[in-house]
């Protein structure tokens, strides 16, 4: 196994991401398949060679500092599961 | 036996451009809640950050103005992680290439000049706000803030005493005034710090524990707070104890540092 | 006539020549939908009102030279179109309805555009098969019990059943061009920057396009030249100037020099699609140009590059959806924490799930450099092995697919088989090369796409390519035999 089932939970986990056991057991051995998979890139050799971060621009792309008009509060909360009057809300947070 | 006090600032200033550092929402202050928001602050499907020129430039000067050395080439990374005021559940901010390094402020302590080095400086967004209520069942989440640009300014650990961190301050807020790039107004939120604090034996070499202080809202807090803490620890050590790594919230109505929460993660 | 039936060129005439109008197009599909969608799946939001309102506005339009004013699209559930519902087929955004519309929208509404409804797709563009939509697969129109591709498959059926003129898909790793493929149309990947992403729910932002499918070239041509363009919203959108592609639409080649990569004929690919590929090679000979097998090195490679680095970027872009501002919430949670793990738990398919697990660990600490780092400097040496060859070559041929469509259900059993769908299109998005598949032949049956790769920002090459092979051939016009019942 190139992965296992206390690694995949603890990847959910940081992902927050609830997944049941049997989807735990599926994605461990589909990822352990895959990592193996991706084993074969270590063959390659990439001394000196730069990462791709972008396939095409390679250049700054700035906006200019003007206002545009921003969402009317209708169209910000209108998707939310749950507001009160202007806000988002959640469960309470204790800092 | 006597304690050498060892202080770095971290100060987050919010640079005064007319918009978000991403997005063309306005960044006036003051406004009713979730009055700026767009889908790239709402972090909405779809929605791409746009750069926002003037905020490299604010953020440049006060490089300069800070004695910074300034990166030929810079760039943003990512930190993820999950938190109501975070839409992108990602910080757009600078880990690896910030924008400036090695810089200073001089004080005047005493007779003399004292220069505070800086580490680095580098561009990054604000977070939303959360409202905790006393004796709700929830908390209230405001993304007006969520974008609005900062820079954060790493001093070195060269501050001594309350008094030189006051006087950095102070020279901070001044510089960054004078150059226009910030109102500097801790109350209104546009200036933060964290303070960074550590005893040593005088004429040691290495560092002790570090301690981390939030939750100032006034530099009077910060020179208080650091002049608590500097007893705190002292007393700890003299005592036979140990300093842990930990963060502690200054507690301005009692004047004193409480617990947070434990060691930080890289 | 069956009004179904036309083209945007075709339809553009008649509305021109005021033989029809766009609202009697419009309700012609509206009543094709009814009659078929049942069988098909390609929809799974209809725009009946608006659209019809819209179509009455576009006749009212004297600006008939706009070639797609009036004319019906389907658009992938994962572009955002403002007051209509935008699921990219996943639980967790099944009632998300945008505030605002893809860049790539707003240029079709100022054309008065009709917008017919959205298509299926897999969830979150995840998949090449339509089978993880959270609501259905989609039939392939050639054959009801196969898949018609993905993860845009709902746009590449909606064309072929004549269920919409065109649709947009997006295109992260072949999602334009493996469903062009299996359902017979087609389906182009633009070079990317070339077409703004601005509204495309991100999957892979270093890698994500969004490109027409047409029933013909000449359609695809007029398409792309609607969206193509710079965007102030989008700056990885490219300020290179966009040629009338229609200009494009010549038979000439030329003696263009053709590279065949052999990475991407060997035996991993059918016999039927391998036969059909070196068959258009020897077409473009007789046209004058020059075929020669190539070598891209480090086009073996491509799948796994593309997987490691698609699922790193998936599972920080995924993190958005929470259930805090938008977006499915749990019922039922005991604090925050459990308030963000249930809702993504429910609302995340396995496919999805799969790869945020598997992005989280790439981008781990420990396995970044492993497998991240390593993986973009090998999209370094396949960009170059691309350079190196269009150096020499004008244009490069390849199958889109190494086979034709699938059962559905069957390659869930089959994991390697499953991946190397995708041998021949992730080159391309690696590189960020634009790519066109088209209809080149038929195996039992089914479709067999032929894909054509260009230098950036050359997607007048590929569309003459495509055309002049088109022109030639009839495989674009051979008819679905519909079966009764």
């Amino acid at each position: 196994m190139f992965i296992d089932k206390d690694t995949v939970e603890q990847m959910a986990d940081i992902a927050h991401m609830h997944i049941s056991k049997e989807e735990t057991n599926e994605i461990t051995k589909e990822l352990s398949f895959l990592l193996e998979c991706f084993d074969k890139l270590n063959q390659i050799d990439t001394e000196g060679v730069k990462a791709t971060v972008h396939p095409i621009i390679d250049k700054n792309v700035f906006r200019e500092d003007v206002v545009q008009e921003s969402l009317p509060i209708e169209e910000v909360l209108k998707n939310a599961p749950d507001k009160d009057n202007r806000f988002f809300r959640v469960p309470k947070i204790i800092e | 036996m006597n304690y050498e006090t060892v202080v770095g600032l971290e100060v987050h200033v919010e640079l005064s451009t007319k918009t978000k550092i991403f997005c063309s929402c306005s960044t006036e202050f003051g406004k009713e809640p979730n009055s700026h928001c767009c889908p790239v602050c709402l972090g909405m499907p779809g929605a791409i950050s746009v750069m926002n020129k003037s905020v490299v430039e604010y953020a440049t000067k006060a490089g300069l103005a800070l004695n910074c050395e300034i990166a030929e080439f810079s760039r943003f990374d990512r930190k993820n992680y999950f938190y109501p005021d975070l839409p992108k559940s990602y910080q757009i901010s600078q880990f690896y290439i910030p924008l400036a390094k090695n810089g200073y402020i001089e004080i005047e302590s005493g007779e003399k000049t004292k220069r505070i080095g800086i580490m680095i400086m580098h561009m990054e967004e604000d977070a939303g706000k959360l409202i905790h209520e006393e004796g709700s069942l929830h908390s209230l989440v405001d993304l007006d803030r969520a974008g609005v640009p900062l820079v954060e300014i790493v001093s070195k650990p060269d501050i001594r005493s309350a008094e030189e961190a006051w006087l950095y301050l102070n020279n901070l807020k001044t510089i960054l005034q004078y150059i226009e790039v910030s109102d500097c107004k801790m109350e209104e939120g546009s200036l933060r710090c964290d303070i960074n604090i550590s005893l040593r034996p005088e004429g040691a070499k290495e560092y002790g524990t570090k301690v981390e202080v939030k939750n100032l809202g006034s530099f009077r807090a910060v020179r208080r707070a650091i002049e608590y803490e500097e007893k705190r620890q002292r007393e700890v050590i003299e005592s036979g104890g140990r300093i842990t790594q930990e963060t502690r919230r200054w507690d301005e109505a009692r004047g004193i540092t409480t617990f947070m929460r434990g060691k930080i993660e890289n | 006539m069956e009004l179904h039936k036309l083209t945007v060129y075709k339809a553009h005439e008649l509305i021109k020549k005021k033989e029809i109008t766009s609202e009697e197009l419009t309700k012609a599909f509206f009543k094709r939908i009814d009659n078929i969608d049942d069988k098909i799946k390609a929809y799974v939001s209809l725009n009946k009102e608006k659209a019809l309102k819209t179509s009455r506005q576009a006749d009212k339009k004297a600006d008939f030279e706009e070639p797609l004013l009036g004319i019906p699209v389907a658009v992938k559930d994962n572009i955002c179109t403002k007051n209509l519902r935008t699921t990219c087929c996943s639980k967790m955004l099944e009632n998300f309805v945008p505030p605002y519309d893809a860049t790539v929208l707003t240029k079709l509404k100022e054309k008065y555009a009709v917008i017919l409804g959205k298509t299926n797709m897999d969830e979150f563009a995840m998949g090449s098969s339509t089978e993880s939509s959270c609501f259905y697969p989609t039939k392939n129109p050639w054959d009801l019990d196969r898949v018609s591709g993905g993860s845009s498959g709902g746009s590449a059926a909606a064309v072929a059943a004549d269920e919409c003129i065109y649709a947009l898909g997006s295109d992260t790793g072949g999602s334009v061009r493996q469903p062009a493929s299996y359902c017979g149309v087609v389906g182009l990947k633009p070079t990317y920057g070339r077409v703004s992403r601005f509204g495309l729910a991100a999957s892979a932002s270093s890698m994500d396009t969004i490109g027409p499918i047409t029933k013909d070239v000449t359609d695809c041509a007029f398409v792309l030249n609607a969206i193509a363009g710079l965007d102030s919203y989008d700056p990885t959108s490219s300020d290179s100037p966009v040629p009338d592609y229609l200009i494009s639409l010549q038979t000439e080649l030329k003696s263009a020099k053709i590279g065949i990569p052999k990475e991407l004929l060997g035996d991993l690919v059918d016999r039927d699609v391998k036969d059909a590929v070196l068959k258009a090679a020897d077409f473009y000979e007789t046209m004058g140009c020059h075929c020669e097998e190539i070598s891209v090195p480090h086009a073996e490679y491509a799948l796994w590059v593309y997987y490691i680095i698609a699922s790193a970027e998936a599972s920080s872009e995924l993190g958005q959806y929470d259930g805090i501002r938008y977006g499915h919430r749990a019922e039922k949670y005991e604090d925050l924490q459990d308030l963000y793990k249930k809702s993504r738990g429910e609302g995340f398919g396995i496919e999805v799930k799969r790869r945020i697990v598997l992005g989280t660990y790439l981008s781990d600490d420990e396995n970044y450099d492993k497998y991240y780092s390593k993986a973009q400097k090998i999209r370094t040496l396949i960009k170059k092995d691309f350079e190196y060859a269009f150096d020499k070559y004008d244009f490069l041929i390849t199958p889109t697919v190494p086979s034709t469509a699938f059962r559905i259900g069957e390659k869930i059993d089959d994991q390697l088989k499953m991946y190397m769908n995708d041998l021949c299109t992730t080159p391309v998005n690696l590189a960020g090369l634009p790519a066109i598949s088209i209809p080149c032949g038929f195996s039992k049956g089914l479709p067999i796409g032929l894909q054509i790769i260009g230098k950036p920002f050359d997607e007048a090459t590929i569309i003459q390519a495509a055309y002049a092979f088109e022109q030639n051939t009839d495989y674009h016009k051979r008819q679905i035999e519909w079966k009764e019942g």
